[in-house]
């Protein structure tokens, strides 16, 4: 008995052989490694913005109370970035504090490995920067409206 | 026969990225939104306000994310300044017809963020 087998039969796996390998799994790589990215940049930034904020909190307490105004106690803010970031993401690195009057820029760099790593480097370098700046506020607000002249 | 071999396949990956991408979005999200609700609530007058404060941000910032009958707890131990504030969310991701891919229904999302309340704001 002799078995008739079309000339097409198995086109259909010798495509996929070809194509699953070299555009559907790359394709599904990439969007799950730059799912993954973004996620963690989102993170690095949120941490950095942090960090930023509560360093522009740490007030020279000295400086203000001997009535040199207001300022920022360098060492604190930049212990308070470090503490931040090793609390909340262990996994960043702080690459410098700048501390210019009361306005503080933060810079951080995390090493993100990719989950499948099928595209490109296994690993990818994320950065993110921050300036937060303390602002003066004050205790009533309607203390700032203008005065009748006839009180003074 | 041969698409009945290829098929699973296409499927499996057609299904199964976007809704592992979905759910790493939902992730970030929430955490984005837990991290925006504890420095609202770092940053207001006094405690209620800071409970209202947080809600209102975390409902803001999750609208625009993936996630379903999301919550967040604040945790404000006495709002003196310099405590450490904590807000918890938890949320649901509905993976929907990518259970086909062998994916759950759904999963339950956590996020946890730690901020110190401002060591010189006015006292209430």
């Amino acid at each position: 008995m002799r078995r008739i087998t079309s000339p097409d039969s198995a086109q259909v796996l010798v495509f996929f052989a070809l194509v699953l390998p070299l555009i559907l799994l790359p394709a599904a790589a990439y969007a799950i490694d730059a799912a993954a990215s973004v996620s963690a940049y989102a993170r690095l930034e949120e941490v950095t913005v942090r960090s930023a904020e509560e360093a522009a909190q740490q007030v020279d307490a000295l400086r203000l109370r001997s009535g040199g105004g207001i300022g920022l106690d360098i060492a604190a803010a930049v212990a308070r970035v470090h503490d931040v970031m090793r609390s909340a993401l262990p996994a960043a690195r702080v690459i410098s504090v700048a501390v210019s009057g009361v306005t503080v820029t933060v810079r951080a760099e995390q090493a993100v490995t990719l989950p499948l790593q099928l595209i490109g480097r296994p690993e990818v370098t994320l950065h993110a920067m921050a300036a937060a700046r303390l602002a003066v506020g004050y205790e009533s607000p309607s203390s700032l409206l203008p005065l009748p002249t006839s009180t003074f | 026969m041969e698409l009945a071999i290829c098929l699973p396949v296409v499927l499996a990956l057609g299904l199964g990225v976007p809704a592992v991408v979905r759910i790493v979005d939902a992730n970030a999200g929430l955490h984005a939104a837990t991290e925006a609700a504890a420095g609202a609530a770092a940053r207001a007058a006094d405690a209620s306000a800071a409970e209202a404060t947080a809600q209102t941000r975390f409902a803001a910032v999750i609208a625009l994310y993936p996630v379903r009958s999301s919550s967040l707890v604040v945790s404000l131990d006495d709002f003196s300044r310099g405590t450490t504030i904590t807000a918890t969310a938890t949320g649901i991701v509905d993976i929907g017809w990518e259970t086909m891919a062998l994916l759950p229904a759904h999963i339950v999302i956590e996020a946890k963020a730690e901020v110190s309340a401002e060591p010189w704001r006015s006292r209430p």
